[in-house]
Formats: C-alpha cells, structure tokens, sequence
C-alpha cells in the first residue's frame, strides 16, 4: 500500500451557502508501482481527489495515508508529502514563470532547499528523464518552446522533486497526436523502468489504457467503479451512463464475441486486439 | 448545385509586420459550398487556425483573396456582414463568453449589430430553447460546465442567423458526454438548417463526421477529399505525424498479417462486417 | 474552490426597490445621502434609517445578510466612537478614569456620526443588493454620460466593467490554482520575513499576468469575431425601463426632502 484514502470526503466552502461537496466517502489504495487511471466526468471530484494525495487539499472528513502512515500527523509528514508525491496540475506549462529553462526546473529543487551543486544535478537529470537535452535547452525560455516540449518541461519540473509517485491531471489534453504519443511513452518509460508509480486523471480512458493497471471511476464525488480495465469493461452500461468510453479495438472484440466468435475480449492493445482477430483466422484455417 | 459559400483564391498569409515572418499560409486555393461539413486536421503549426480566422475577417490575406458569399475579407465595409454570416467557436470555452449571465452572452451579438432589444429577446428565447439552456438562462458562466459553456458559445452564434459555422478544436476541453452532445448539436445543425461547418480538429473519429476532409501542412494544401480517402489513406497520415481512424489503423495491421480486408474502411461497422464476412458463419 | 464575493453582490427578488430603475435608484441614492448630510438631530437620523429599514424589510433580503455587510466598517465605527468618546470636549462629564474623561458631547457626536456611517453603508448596499450587475454597470454608465462632452469614453468603460464583472470568479479560481501547483513544487507562501514572502509571490503573479493577458488576447478576438467594435453604438436585450414607480419614487423622496428642511430636523 502506497497512497490509501479512508473515507475521505472534501466540501468545499463548508458553512456557506456556497458548500459543495466535492467528495463523499472515498476509500482507495495505490499500491507502489502501479499505473492507475482515475476518470469520470467533469465535475466528479476527480481533481480534488488527487490533490489529497499530496497534502495540498485537507479532508473535511476522513484520511489520507501515505505508506500507511496518515497525512497530516507527525511534524514533516505534510513536507514529506509534497516531496513523495508529485503533481502534475492541468496544462502544467500555465504555471510557468522563470526566464529560463534551467530556473523553472530548478524551482522544485531550490524550494526543498538543495546546495547549487544538487540542483544542478537534479534539474539535469529530470530533463534527461523527460527525453530533453539538457544542454541545449537549459538556457532558452520556457514560454518559447514548442506545446509538447513544454508539457515535458513541466513534468520534469515535478520530477525533479525525486517523487516516488507522479499524479498527473489530464496530461495530454491540448497536445496534438505527436506530442501525445511522445508523452505515453514517457509515462510507460516512468512507470515499468524507473517504477515510479504514476495516476493519471483524465476523461480519455481509452488513450492510456494500455498501460493502466487500475482505473478508478467517480461520479458526484463517489467512487462507483473501481478494477482492472478489463473487469470495468465488462460494465459497459455502468461505463455508458458516466460517459467513460472503452477503447474502439475492445468495442471490436466485443462485437465479434456478440456474434459468437470464440475470441478473448480482454485485450488491451490494439496489437493485441488484431493478433486475437488474427488468430481466429488461424483457427479456421486449420 | 448548391452556392459557393467560402472561396480562397491563391491565399497567403504570413504573420509579423509586413508578414516577414515565414509564411503560416501559403497558396490555398479552395471552394466551401452551402451546406457542407468539412474537417481540416494537421500537425500543429500547419496553418489550421490562421485559416479559420481568415473566414469571418479576424485575419485578412496577405496575398490573394477570401471571399465569404462573394464579400471580399480585404473590404472592411464588408466585416460586420461577414462575420454575423461566419461565427466562430475557439478552443477555450471560458473565454469566449462576455457577458455575466447566459441569456445576456446570448445576446452580445446582436447587440452589436443593433437588433431591437424586442427582437433580441425573443430570438435570445428562442436560441436557449433550442440549445436546451433554458434552466440555465440567468446563470453566470463561470457556473456552467465546459460543454454548457460552448453550447452558450453555439447559441450566441446561432441567434445572429449565421450561415457557417467555425470550430478549432471545439471539444479539446470537453469531457465525453460535452463532446458527444456537442458534435450532434452540430450535426444536426448542419443537416436540419443546411449550416455550413468548417470544424477543426485532431481526432480522426471527429473528422469522419464530416463529408470532406482538407489536410494542411506547413500552410500548404497537402489533400482534400472525402474521409473515405483521407482517413484511411495512412501513409499521407502518419507521414505527418497524424492518425486515421482507430477502423483504418486496425484494418493495417490486420492486413499486413495478411487478412484480405478491402481498402478504404473507415468506420468501426464496416471493418466488424469485412471481417465476419471472411470468417465462416456460426 | 469557488469563491464567496458576497459583499454587495446582487440579491435576486422582486421587491419594490428590485424593481426600479437603475439610474433612478442612483439618482435616489445620491439624494438620500444629501439629505443625510442635511440632516442635524436624532429624529432625522431616526426617520431616514427607519425608512431604509422598511425598504430593507420589503426587499426580503436576511437581515444577517445585510449585517454581514456592515462588517468590513466595524473597527471604523469602533474607532471613531473612542475617538469621540474619549478625546471629544464639552457637556456634562458623564465618566471619569483618572485623567481620562468621557464628556456628554462627545458621545453625542460620535453616536451621531456612526449613525450617519451606518446609513451610508446601509443605503449604498441596498441599493448594490437590489441591482443586476448588468443595471448597475448601465446606470453607471448614463450617470457618466455628460463626461462624454470630454471625451471620456463612457460606453467603453461600461462593457469594461462587465468584463471585469464576469472575469472576476474566473481569475480568482485561478490564481488558487496557480497556487496549489506552485505549492505541489515545493513553494512556501506563507512563512518567512516579509521580503522573502514578496519574493515568493513571483511564481505565482507571473503566470496569472500571462494568463490575463491570454485571456484578454482571446476575448477580444471573439468579441470581435461576433461583431464588437470599439466606439460603435450597440442595443440591449433588458432594457432597464422608467415607469411612473421611478418618478413616483423621486417625487417622495423630494417631498422628504423639503420636509426635512422645512422642519428643520
């Protein structure tokens, strides 16, 4: 168990007129290493639910464990918090504020109170994780870089923290099909080789659930449906009604199964969704 | 035959003073007829927008010549006129609504050119009805969601009577249920009242709606044709960085594992029903 | 996440003073306060709070709201009533603390010039309270009118303020957002001496100044898009009409007004 909530609820502006609650009775567990996918549609609380998970939103009610420890008790758990769990807020490159390439990664580092030297050798290595070079970029303004190599800087931004575990907010929404692609093989990248665990917050299932091993789905602040994709999948009214659409290849599997073709419908990938279409061939070829 | 709508004759466009920069558009011949629904994709940076905005007169050519139902952009006379023909919806829902309540967004713009306050709250009525926004009449924007909020954005088209609709990137920052609610408002605008869409986007399954699709890149034409053509053709695609639809990409990749599969499948039901045709009936 | 700019802000109903006009309602406003000016006794102060307080009762509106309102002036009520109480000469002494003393006039005056504080708050709230923005920014705007002879670009002003107006919830959402992010980065906006805290505010004034500005950039563009021009004369959807209410309301308060005098309270 890495980050768990117990039945967190969040309203905000409690006590006034205005009170809403954003969150009602959530409980959950992320386990270290894992690539989870948290959705539901816009307004379902899926922001202010990730943005407990580092301390930056106190529950109303309920907790937050971090390790298992809960978030809040102890002196540095909070510091300790924001250092272990990086998030990445929405259109990241919005926050962007330093002259320099160099500076605006720096910031995370300088804040945690690191000697130059580590800095330095911080901000250079979340850029190398990133996939940018460091060299060349270091000294150029963030505000002038193309839309794709901004998101990587912002990410490498939080990355360069050291997080074990990276929450991002709607990552690839404004990218073009490019710099998305460019962005999955860096979540992938981070995840199985580097082991960070990573939660992705996005209304686009179907656009990382490839690499998802848990999605969690909210709606009104609830947490109604939580599984592997696969098990998910196969509530597709549920899905229907919350507005998650499964990706189309599974779609396609489902309606060959419907039509009682002998095929596994719990393929992930595309690749793996045609190599199951091509294997039925095979089948009836022998 | 139906009217020539939009008309670009040899367009350039650079940005800049003087356009010194590189150009954004180069040499775009095209005709848009009444009634049609086309989808212009590309790789970022490829001119999409800035061709956009030359069709309601927020940019004038640099070279060559635009023309909305036969009004020259390069006219300023002609602007009030080419605009409330041409409405745009942007990509940011939140800023494009003025005003503080929906009705009174509703109404900007004809306001500006005039209307009768009478005649702008009927037609105000009328729009919020059509568009289901009635509950919300008197609701502040920052209240509603992102697919409320370019719904408000259609309605406050709509109510100057417009011709043709422009989209960039309208649903980027909708959740599902906005984009889907969003594309078939569209959809049926175009079919029911013959309005003409010109609509801007990077998913391949949101330009198969339309009946024409216009490739750009580097501000040159790279294709124009039907999704059939366009979307499936993934070579042009995928040179450029883009993507067919997922019936295209997954037909590829069958028939390279040598699937007799036809060429040119674009949606989902036609590659389920290629595919069980080859397989033996259960 | 949503903020609570409660102060002042538009109550709906449709009580009496809802439902006049805008500019009437400034226009009585402006003469209520002379008339408070005007006004010398207790009796006078009586009337006039008195009359605000039928009005306030009429507009249904929670008295708790209106009290919240005057709020913001209590340490200012408080302090002038020291500074009157303790400091003021004259009268009978009603109070001696060693070689402080509190006078009869003293406390007269001070109570008098609360009242009058009060009131101005009471009746400026009101009226705010009772009127779409939209009216508001309207009746501002004929108010300013004669400016126009100088050039002043009243109309301007006017859609400028509706801006602000609609932007206002929108920046504020934002610039808490900037904040959490900067905060997830390890920013402190909190602690430390003054100057270290000033530093600390750039991360977060430079991307809400960036974007503004990109706001502003893509507003203007779809204003323009749906056929805004600067200068150009536009219609509006809700007229704010007169009606015999407004002048009825005018010809009261002037009958008021000329009692008030004549009386000489």
């Amino acid at each position: 168990m890495f980050i768990a909530t117990r039945d967190l609820t969040h309203t905000y502006m409690p006590g006034t007129p205005f009170a809403t609650q954003a969150l009602k009775g959530v409980n959950l567990t992320i386990e270290r290493g894992s690539f989870c996918a948290v959705t539901g549609p816009s307004g379902s609380g899926k922001s202010t639910l990730v943005q407990h998970f580092n301390g930056l939103l106190r529950p109303t009610s309920g907790q937050v464990l971090l390790e298992g420890r809960p978030l809040g008790e102890g002196k540095d758990s909070l510091r300790r918090a924001r250092r272990q769990v990086g998030l990445v807020f929405q259109l990241p490159e919005q926050q962007f504020f330093a002259e320099t390439v160099f500076d605006e990664v720096a910031f995370a580092p300088r804040n945690l109170g690191l000697d130059p030297a580590e800095v330095e050798k911080a901000v250079e290595e979340s850029l190398e994780q990133v996939g940018l070079d460091p060299k060349e970029l270091r000294e150029r303004s963030p505000f002038h870089l193309s839309a794709g190599q901004k998101r990587l800087v912002a990410i490498a931004a939080v990355l360069a923290l050291k997080p074990q575990a990276l929450v991002l907010d709607e990552p690839m929404a404004g990218l073009d099909p490019a710099g998305e692609r460019n962005l999955f093989d860096l979540l992938r990248d981070l995840n199985r080789r580097r082991g960070l665990t990573v939660v992705v917050v996005t209304h686009r299932l179907e656009e990382i659930v490839s690499l998802v091993h848990r999605v969690y789905v909210l709606e009104e602040g609830s947490l109604i449906m939580e599984g592997s994709p696969e098990e998910l999948f196969r509530r597709r009214e549920e899905l229907d009604r919350v507005g998650v659409a499964p990706p189309p290849w599974w779609e396609l599997l489902r309606e060959l199964a419907g039509k009682g073709y002998p095929v596994n419908t719990s393929a992930l990938t595309r690749e793996e969704a045609c190599r199951e279409i091509i294997s039925l061939f095979k089948g009836e070829k022998r | 035959m139906a009217e020539v709508l939009l008309e670009t004759k040899a367009l350039s466009f650079a940005y800049g003073e003087e356009g010194r920069n590189r150009p954004a558009l180069e040499d775009i011949n095209l005709k848009v007829l009444q009634g049609e629904y086309v989808a212009i994709i590309g790789p970022s940076g490829s001119g999409k927008t800035t061709l956009l905005k030359h069709f309601n007169a927020l940019l004038t050519p640099c070279r060559g010549q635009v023309l909305v139902k036969g009004l020259s952009t390069a006219e300023k006379a002609n602007h009030p006129e080419i605009r409330r023909l041409c409405g745009m919806i942007f990509q940011n829902p939140d800023n494009q609504l003025v005003a503080n309540t929906v009705e009174e967004d509703v109404a900007f713009g004809l306001e500006n050119y005039r209307v009768p306050p009478a005649e702008i709250r009927s037609r105000v009525a009328e729009l919020l009805k059509q568009m289901e926004l009635e509950d919300l009449a008197r609701r502040p924007p920052h209240l509603l969601s992102g697919g409320q909020k370019q719904r408000v954005a259609i309605a406050g088209i709509l109510a100057m009577r417009p011709r043709c609709l422009l989209m960039d990137e309208p649903t980027s920052m909708l959740d599902p249920r906005g984009r889907r609610e969003l594309l078939e408002t569209v959809q049926k605008l175009n079919r029911e009242q013959g309005i003409t869409v010109l609509h801007v986007t990077h998913y391949p399954e949101e330009a198969a709606l339309a009946r024409r699709v216009l490739v750009l890149e580097g501000g040159r034409l790279a294709a124009d044709g039907p999704p059939r053509e366009i979307l499936t053709d993934l070579a042009l695609l995928h040179s450029l960085g883009l993507r067919g639809t997922a019936a295209a990409e997954m037909a590829a990749f069958l028939r390279e594992a040598d699937l007799p599969l036809p060429p040119k499948l674009l949606g989902q039901d036609e590659l389920v029903e290629q595919i069980c045709s080859l397989l033996p009936a259960i | 996440m949503k903020p609570s700019i409660t102060l002042g802000q538009y109550f709906p109903g449709s009580s009496l003073l809802h439902r006049l006009n805008a500019r009437f309602k400034l226009l009585l406003l402006l003469l209520f306060l002379v008339l408070l000016f005007l006004v010398e006794t207790f009796a006078g102060l009586g009337l006039l709070l008195g009359l605000l307080l039928l009005l306030a009762a009429l507009t249904r509106i929670p008295f708790s709201y209106l009290l919240r309102g005057l709020k913001p002036i209590f340490y200012i009520v408080v302090l002038t009533l020291i500074v009157y109480f303790f400091f003021s000469r004259g009268g009978v002494v009603l109070l001696r603390l060693g070689p402080v003393t509190v006078e009869s006039q003293g406390v007269v005056q001070g109570l008098f010039i609360v009242g009058r504080l009060v009131i101005i708050v009471l009746a400026t709230m009101l009226v705010t309270l009772t009127t779409t923005p939209l009216n508001l920014t309207y009746g501002l705007e004929s108010f300013l009118k004669p400016l126009r002879l100088v050039k002043v670009p009243v109309a301007e002003i006017a859609v400028i303020m509706t801006i602000a107006l609609r932007f206002i919830p929108t920046l504020m959402e934002e610039s808490q957002r900037i904040m959490k992010a900067q905060e997830a980065r390890g920013a402190d906006f909190e602690s430390g001496s003054l100057w270290r805290r000033a530093r600390a505010m750039t991360p977060l004034i430079v991307p809400l100044f960036v974007s503004a500005f990109r706001r502003a950039d893509e507003l203007a563009l779809a204003m323009e898009a749906r056929g805004y021009r600067v200068g150009a004369e536009r219609t509006r959807m809700h007229q704010d009409p007169v009606t015999a209410r407004d002048w009825l309301a005018l010809l009261f308060l002037a009958l008021l007004f000329a009692g008030i005098v004549i009386a000489g309270i």
